[in-house]
């Protein structure tokens, strides 16, 4: 697989904030595929049903998860706890981007195996260059781990 | 029904007026109404209509005989009695000849046969004659004949039963039989016939005979007439054997035995036989009586004989005129010495020596005479011829119409030797008393000695100095004044059981308690017999006093002891009382500090939730502003090529507020977190926090070009790294933005030590502040300028003094207008 085939599994309910991260990602210049669930119920759909042969050509497993924590149906928190307890897909690098810089919020991600923890900033710029940093180590300078 | 009862009445007052008016139309024929009741055998129904019995028997035939017809009137026995009487009734059967009876009716002279009264009873009950009537209860019938003379003999043994009045002889049977009663009077005929229908037992008693006859109204020729009648025709029947009479009694009596005497026969027979029973009874009686005074007499000599012979005083009966002997016992021939026969032979002056012969004479003639009964020391000559004395006791008496003197003579010589050697004895005793009685004294103790009469006999010198002289007086009389023996005597007991005893006494004389001590033990007789007591008294007042005093003593201690005690327990009490009270008030600081509790928890509850408000309102609120910023930047990036001048400035002023509003929730979050953030005061060093704070405005100094100098000597203070920083960010923040925009902010720190804390200035060449609005500027908020002249959220200040104030110290501005301001904040010194 070309790197620029890995995928990335963007959660997140606010359709204003995938717009502006979608934008970022082309400002950043990352031609990655960026794939949208709205919500964890919609996200394990995506791993679960299109993973079991339901894909079509265009689907991949995703080399990193973008997590947003408030949504509904299925929240950033039980997404998290479900995908830490799946065989094959436990090990996939989730980072945390969110509104709340709450402690709470922090610590709880990181108890559930969040990777890492970023909240999204007000400002385009600042998103911008948050995307590239993100792209740069989670697709260029960390090392995968083996997916099943 | 009672027009019913009313119409049958009519029907039978018509039936009775057919009977009289209707029937004498047959010439001498009349109807003759007879009364009928329940009297079986000799009249009774049980269809009124149809009565039988004996004398329906005879006076049907009589009827028949004379033509008569006969009206039955069925009724009650008084009521039969009542109508006969008024004439309402022409004959009555079967009623019983009384001589008050014979007032009120005219009865036939002759009689359907004798009968009489017999008591029955219960089974089982004990009636065997009347006197076992007493408290019994009897049932009688009313205007019976025999009631009167029941009652009568009632009366006369002084019974008394209670009397239950029946309606007839079968009324009675029944009572007895359901046991209300438990004997009822019935006559013998009903009770023979009818005594196997009921559960009744026939007693002993009989009583009343009397002759049953038939009754008339006692007046109207009418009634004689019928009555002679009756008396011919019955006279005739009883003369033949073979007559409805006779038919009759046997077919009603059946087994009966029935008189038919004449009527006096019982009564002679009766008289006869009380005579002869009385005379029977009074032979028996005089001959009981003879022999036993016989018997009696008998034995009275006999007593009398026994005494006579066994006494122990000779006695001797003298004829007083002849003064020979009449009569003498044992004893006085073994006095002197003669056979009975012998002194019977012989005079007074025969048993009396010569020489004493007119002494003799003379005691025998005024003993004769009454004058004197004892004569002393009289010389007695015995048959041998020897001589005792003795004392003569006698009294004149009339036997058969002759003077005798009865003699009692007692021979004083044994009396007088033992009186004798006594008296030696008594001597020599004399001797052994008085040692003894040294001894006795020199015991110290009061000795007395009682006799089994209680009589004191002896008391030592002691005792009668404690008790007084009482010899020969009883003990209880005088220690107890008592007339009998006192309760608890240690001597009553010695007799009793012959072993020692002791006892305690208190004796009180003239007010004065006195306690003796009294041992008692046997004197023993040679035969073991115990025949006195020695009381040993000792005198105990003293040892009692001590003891006495002693126990008041104990007592009042006991009694302080108590009082102490109580006075404890007083004490006691009021400390349980206080620690009650304080129990109660700790509780109520409990319930107090529990409340706190609860309301301290309702506010962190309440803190909590404004927190997770104000972030989740921040966070919320962030997305819309996410969202201008970013499009806004988009559209200009993309389309300003398509916008005009003024369009490109809107979106800038939408981009700006965006901005100013991320600000503004940025501060508000951090206003927050200072509020309730965990505050551990930690040593710091101040300069090193003024340097990273430095740092961070670094953006602002160098776009302000402003300049920041800081006092070299700092010290370290007690606070929290982030929120120190925090705080002196912020006012260096202040002191950069608020200066006019043609002047250079100048800025400078320094510090100052103030006892205990350390003051930290952070003064500026700012546009100052007027003095009216040094409190307001650190409220949250607060802004004193427009956005357009000074950007700020209006937060920072109170950033600064909440910081501060939570680091436990203070903060305040010295200010005015276009002279700069001087801002201080106080932390706790480092010790």
């Amino acid at each position: 697989m070309e790197f620029s085939d890995y995928s990335i599994l963007l959660v997140e309910d606010d359709m204003n904030d995938v717009m502006l991260i979608r934008r970022a990602f082309s400002r950043a210049g990352i031609v990655n595929p960026l794939v949208v669930a709205g919500n964890g119920e919609e996200a394990v759909a995506y791993l679960v049903e299109r993973g079991d042969g339901g894909r079509d050509e265009t689907w991949s497993l995703p080399v990193l998860i973008l997590l947003d924590l408030k949504m509904p149906r299925m929240s950033g928190f039980e997404f998290l706890e479900w995908i830490r307890k799946q065989d094959r897909l436990r090990r996939i690098p989730v980072v945390v981007l969110t509104s709340s810089n709450h402690s709470e919020d922090i610590n709880r991600a990181y108890d559930l195996g969040a990777n890492s923890y970023l909240t999204k900033p007000v400002q385009f710029e600042d998103l911008v260059v948050m995307v590239k940093e993100l792209h740069m180590y989670w697709l260029l300078v960390n090392e995968k781990p083996e997916i099943v | 029904m009672a027009d019913f009862l009313k119409g049958c009445r009519m029907l039978a007052l018509l039936v009775v007026a057919a009977g009289v008016f209707v029937v004498p139309g047959a010439g001498a024929e009349r109807a003759v109404r007879v009364g009928i009741y329940q009297n079986r055998p000799l009249v009774f129904f049980s269809d009124p209509a149809r009565p039988g019995g004996i004398c329906i028997d005879v006076l049907r035939s009589i009827a028949q005989t004379e033509g008569w017809g006969l009206t039955f009137v069925a009724c009650e026995w008084n009521e039969c009695l009542s109508m006969v009487e008024k004439g309402q009734i022409d004959i009555m059967p079967a009623i019983g000849y009384s001589a008050e009876r014979a007032r009120r009716f005219r009865f036939s002279e002759e009689t359907i046969l004798s009968n009489w009264a017999r008591l029955y009873r219960m089974h089982g009950v004990a009636i065997e004659s009347v006197l076992d009537l007493d408290m019994k209860r009897v049932a009688v019938l009313d205007g019976d004949i025999y009631l009167p003379p029941f009652i009568d003999m009632l009366h006369k043994f002084g019974i008394q039963a209670e009397l239950v009045y029946a309606r007839d002889y079968n009324d009675i049977f029944a009572m007895i039989d359901r046991r209300v009663v438990q004997a009822g009077i019935v006559n013998r005929l009903f009770g023979e016939l009818n005594e196997s229908r009921y559960r009744v037992e026939r007693t002993p008693v009989v009583f009343h005979p009397i002759e049953v006859r038939f009754a008339f109204p006692s007046k109207g020729a009418f009634h004689l007439r019928l009555k002679e009648t009756l008396d011919r025709d019955i006279r005739l029947m009883k003369k033949d054997r073979e007559s409805v009479y006779y038919e009759s009694l046997d077919r009603w009596l059946g087994g009966v035995r029935v008189n038919v005497i004449p009527p006096w026969l019982p009564w002679i027979l009766l008289s006869v036989g009380v005579m002869v029973a009385a005379s029977v009874i009074w032979i028996i009686t005089l001959r009981r009586e003879v022999a036993r005074r016989t018997a009696a007499l008998g034995e009275s000599e006999a007593r009398l004989r026994a005494i006579f012979d066994n006494a122990m005083d000779g006695i001797l009966v003298a004829d007083i005129e002849r003064k020979t002997f009449f009569a003498g016992n044992r004893k006085i021939c073994e006095m002197l010495g003669y056979s009975l026969e012998e002194l019977m032979s012989l005079s007074v002056m025969d048993i009396h020596p010569e020489e004493a012969l007119p002494r003799v004479a003379e005691s025998f003639e005024r003993q004769a005479r009454g004058e004197m009964t004892l004569a002393r020391d009289i010389p007695v000559l015995r048959k041998d011829g020897t001589v005792f004395y003795a004392d003569i006791n006698s009294s004149p008496v009339m036997i058969e119409g002759r003077k005798y003197l009865i003699g009692m003579i007692r021979d004083m010589t044994e009396i007088m030797e033992t009186r004798d050697r006594l008296r030696s004895a008594m001597r020599s005793a004399d001797i052994e008393k008085m040692k003894t009685e040294a001894i006795i004294a020199a015991i110290g103790d009061g000795i007395s000695i009682q006799d089994r009469d209680f009589r004191i006999i002896y008391q030592n010198q002691i005792h009668k100095e404690m008790m007084g002289d009482h010899e020969g007086e009883l003990c209880h009389e005088v220690y107890e004044n008592r007339t009998s023996v006192c309760e608890g005597c240690p001597v009553a007991m010695t007799f009793r059981d012959g072993s020692i005893h002791r006892t305690e006494r208190t004796i009180v004389e003239r007010g004065e308690t006195r306690y003796f001590d009294i041992t008692s033990s046997p004197l023993r007789d040679a035969d073991g017999n115990v025949v006195a007591a020695i009381e040993v008294v000792r005198e105990i007042t003293e040892r009692r006093r001590d003891e006495e005093e002693l126990r008041r003593y104990r007592d009042s201690l006991e009694v302080l002891v108590r009082e102490r005690t109580s006075s404890l327990k007083d004490r006691i009490k009021e400390v349980e009382l206080l620690n009650r009270g304080m129990m109660n008030l700790l509780e109520d600081l409990q319930a107090s500090y529990a409340r706190t509790k609860r309301l301290a928890e309702a506010l962190d509850e309440t803190n909590r939730e404004l927190e997770s408000f104000a972030y989740s309102v921040s966070h919320d609120l962030r997305a819309p502003l996410r969202a201008m910023q970013g499009f806004g930047r988009a559209l200009v990036e993309d389309y300003s090529g398509r916008l005009d001048e003024t369009g490109r400035d809107y979106i800038n002023r939408i981009v700006a507020g965006a901005e100013r509003m991320e600000a503004l929730i940025q501060d508000l979050l951090a206003y927050s977190r200072i509020r309730r953030a965990e505050m551990r005061l930690e040593r710091k060093d101040l300069r090193r926090i003024i340097s990273d704070a430095l740092q961070e405005c670094d953006h602002l100094i160098s776009a302000r070009g402003a300049h920041v100098t800081v006092e070299e000597d700092m010290p370290h203070v007690m606070g929290h790294s982030p929120t120190l920083f925090q705080v002196i960010v912020n006012l260096l923040t202040n002191a950069l933005k608020f200066t006019g925009s043609d002047t250079v902010p100048d800025v400078h720190i320094r510090s100052e030590e103030r006892g205990k804390v350390v003051r930290l200035w952070v003064e500026d060449n700012g546009i100052g502040i007027d003095p009216r609005y040094h409190d307001r500027i650190f409220r949250v908020f607060e802004r004193l300028h427009g956005m357009e002249q000074y950007q700020g959220t209006g937060i920072g200040l109170a950033i600064v003094k909440k910081g501060v104030e939570r680091m436990g110290g203070s903060v305040g501005v010295e200010s005015e207008p276009g002279r700069g301001s001087r801002f201080w904040i106080e932390l706790l010194k480092c010790i």
